[in-house]
């Protein structure tokens, strides 16, 4: 994979998924399903557009697909990294975090650009705090500690602060799922909490009434969109069809349809350019990620 | 004659007496309704104890069972400090329910410091705080938090809370408490449900029974008012002809009654048997009376008689001198003339037409009793005071003071004083009659007024008895004195008083 800088940009989707199958596997496998990885994590309505992305991909993959789903995207990574899954959408930090083992499929393109980025949100009753330096002694909702959004980043933020992310706040917890996040703000649960930017714009659009009750404080700088990756043990022939479906799918109508539901524009060839900035954060904040 | 039934007249109200409650008519009813009421009420609010108890008692065992099955599902949640997996835990209690008294008003974990670790309600609790603005000492609840307190499942209440304290285990290590509390205002909307039910039913209840009650008091209270009704009856026979006729007719339901009702015509119709009988009694000791005075005044009218004659004899065989003459007609005049008081004297005490009670009637007293005067050489001392006619009946009056007069006259031994003294002062006619003689024994003056009390020679003993009757009609009192030296009766008759 190569690197090139990266726009930053926002957004990335829900969940993730994915794959591919090196060559010997696709050999080995044929006939069996196709396994594709996603986790809850950020995933907002996952039924819906699962049920279309299945068939979907069958028909282009020729196999039968199963979608496998964990909790964290530590689970799914080890998945990969073993070859038990063939694909999966995972998030940039966990991509990041394993650069050189799981190869980029398609990057998905969210209101023009293939960049998120991460949200502080405060519940909407709050009017005071700008920042996460008012954040001190608050309690904060981290989304999982694979997550770029919702943990490296404010850590990464704080430690710009001059300060210690362990020591910053009263109480920090992880709600494991980025819209979960923003129901613990809105439900004060938390003071605070970093989440998906593209994930609460969706929830914005499909259940107004969850997202009116937190505050947008801050937006950090954007990075590259979470990518679809294939597994250690995908083969390039499966893998390139993977790729195929995916970076046709805008120009399908059911891929459309489906595209829709998540509110993407379309998938992107891969530009491992775009996670640099990622890389750049974790000398400051790599004491604190295992 | 209606005096004599004075203690038959019904000591309640006759049945068109306005004042109810005093009326068995109105008042059996009534009370049975009162109990069929009391009852009613007495039912409800046992119903409604036992109601609010059974509220008490599955609010806390609703409590119990939440707590416990709440504080399982935490269990995992605490050992992995999945605080927001907790939160879900005790959100998914509350997820699309009304508040009811079946859910806590708020729950709430705390770590073994007693500081929040989370609520149902973040806002008013914040996480990784001491829990404020709970109801109950909060000191109190900590004490039964571990390490501090014994750790075991309780209700701690206070200030209409109920707090269930349950602890948060995995095997033996206690990883937090959790507290539900339930606001004992949440119960009362149930209870009002509840209570809304039972007073519909009760009234419903009695609205069937007080009327059925109220029939049933009737019911009792009937058999009593046509005995009433019946004792009426038997009042107003005694002024019917038909004296017999004195019956209580329709069956009665109750053997009780049944005998009342017999027994009370037994004794209706023996009153009216010795009512008869005391009637005939004074009539024929009137009679006798009559009799006595007019063996006296017979002999009063034979001994003028017998010196008219002897003088017209006298005249016969002397004849033709002046002197003679006019002693015999002087003496004629004489003799007749006392007969004319005599025979006028008589006449009043016979005629008894209703007039006022006048000074000559107690003059003619003295005629009355004179052959009994005679006859003892008494002395008789008549003090009347009267001056004018008095509004009291000539006839009672006259036979009171002659029966005391010639009683008086027969008690008192011969040549003796015998003093009779009437008098009207203000509202009473005073009659006072005293002879010398015995002093009557104080056992004989405490029946002196009875019929046949008296033992004398001659009579039965009953001119006391009737001149207290008299007395008695005339509404007045009589009272007697006796001492060693003389016996006094004094009458004191109301003036004005009618018959």
């Amino acid at each position: 994979m190569t690197t090139s800088s990266g726009r930053q940009l926002a957004l990335a989707v829900a969940l993730s998924w994915l794959a591919w199958v090196p060559s010997a596997a696709t050999q080995d496998r044929a006939g069996e399903p196709f396994l594709f990885g996603i986790t809850p994590v950020f995933m907002v309505d996952q039924t819906a557009f699962l049920a279309g992305f299945g068939p979907y991909l069958e028909e282009r993959l020729g196999r039968p697909v199963r979608f496998v789903r964990r909790k964290s995207y530590a689970e799914i990574t080890d998945m990969l990294l073993r070859g038990e899954l063939d694909a999966a959408w995972i998030c940039s930090f966990s991509y990041v975090f394993n650069r050189g083992s799981l190869p980029l499929v398609a990057i998905p393109v969210f209101e023009g650009e293939p960049y998120y980025q991460s949200y502080l949100i405060v519940p909407a009753t709050d009017g005071d705090t700008r920042g996460y330096g008012d954040l001190r002694d608050k309690v904060f909702a981290y989304v999982e500690p694979r997550s770029n959004t919702g943990y490296l980043y404010p850590r990464y933020a704080i430690a710009q602060l001059g300060g210690d992310a362990n020591a910053w706040f009263r109480e920090t917890f992880f709600t494991w799922s980025h819209p979960d996040s923003v129901l613990a703000v809105a439900d004060r649960v938390a003071d605070a909490a970093a989440v998906d930017g593209y994930i609460w714009e969706v929830l914005r659009r499909g259940d107004p009434a969850l997202t009116e009750r937190t505050r947008v404080v801050s937006g950090s700088p954007k990075f590259g969109f979470p990518p679809i990756v294939a597994g250690s043990v995908l083969s390039d022939e499966a893998q390139a069809r993977l790729a195929k479906a995916l970076l046709g799918m805008h120009r399908d109508p059911e891929g459309r349809r489906l595209l829709d539901l998540l509110y993407l524009d379309h998938f992107m060839a891969p530009r491992d350019e775009i996670y640099d900035s990622i890389v750049d954060m974790l000398p400051a904040v790599m004491p604190a990620v295992e | 004659m209606t005096a004599s039934w004075t203690c038959f007249q019904p000591s309640c109200p006759r049945s068109s007496d306005p004042v109810i409650p005093r009326s068995l008519r109105y008042r059996v009813p009534f009370e049975v309704s009162v109990i069929v009421l009391v009852t009613g009420l007495a039912s409800a609010a046992a119903v409604l104890w036992h109601d609010y108890q059974s509220i008490q008692t599955d609010a806390a065992q609703n409590a119990a069972r939440l707590a416990g099955l709440l504080s399982q599902a935490l269990a995992p949640d605490l050992k992995t400090q999945g605080t927001w997996q907790a939160y879900k835990t005790l959100r998914a209690v509350y997820r699309g329910a009304e508040p009811s008294w079946l859910l806590p008003a708020f729950a709430l974990v705390l770590d073994t410091n007693g500081r929040t670790l989370v609520a149902s309600d973040p806002a008013r609790f914040p996480l990784a705080r001491d829990p404020e603005g709970l109801t109950v000492d909060h000191e109190r609840l900590l004490r039964e938090i571990p390490p501090r307190g014994p750790g075991r499942s309780q209700q701690v209440a206070g200030h209409g809370w109920v707090y269930r304290v349950e602890p948060i285990r995995e095997g033996e290590l206690v990883l937090g408490t959790l507290i539900l509390a339930f606001s004992q205002q949440a119960l009362w909307p149930r209870f009002y449900q509840s209570a809304a039910r039972v007073v519909l039913a009760t009234g419903a209840l009695l609205l069937l029974l007080l009327p059925v009650g109220w029939w049933v008091g009737w019911r009792i209270a009937r058999p009593l008012m046509e005995l009433e009704r019946c004792v009426a009856r038997l009042g107003q026979a005694d002024s019917n002809p038909d004296l017999g006729a004195v019956a209580c007719p329709a069956a009665d339901p109750y053997q009780e009654l049944g005998r009342l009702r017999a027994r009370i015509e037994a004794v209706g119709a023996e009153i009216q048997q010795k009512r008869r009988l005391e009637e005939q009694v004074i009539r024929s000791e009137r009679q006798a009376a009559l009799g006595r005075l007019a063996a006296g005044i017979a002999h009063e009218i034979n001994n003028p008689l017998g010196g008219m004659l002897t003088a017209i004899a006298t005249y016969k065989r002397h004849g033709r001198d002046e002197q003679v003459a006019r002693q015999t007609l002087s003496l004629l005049e004489r003799g007749l003339d006392q007969i004319r008081h005599t025979i006028s004297a008589l006449l009043v005490e016979v005629r008894g037409e209703p007039r006022r009670l006048g000074p000559s009637d107690v003059d003619d007293i003295a005629e009355l009793v004179a052959p009994h005067i005679r006859e003892k050489r008494l002395r008789l001392d008549l003090d009347n005071r009267l001056t004018a006619a008095l509004d009291v009946p000539a006839g009672p009056v006259r036979q009171i003071l002659l029966n005391l007069a010639l009683n008086a006259a027969q008690a008192a031994p011969v040549e003796s004083s015998l003093s009779v003294r009437v008098d009207a002062a203000g509202d009473t006619l005073h009659i006072c009659v005293a002879n010398a003689g015995e002093q009557i024994p104080e056992h004989r003056l405490q029946r002196l007024f009875e019929p046949f009390a008296a033992d004398g020679p001659r009579g039965l003993g009953l001119g006391l008895w009737v001149t207290d009757q008299t007395v008695r009609q005339l509404n007045g009192r009589i009272q007697v004195a006796s001492t060693l030296e003389q016996t006094t009766f004094e009458a004191f008759l109301p003036l004005r008083a009618t018959e």
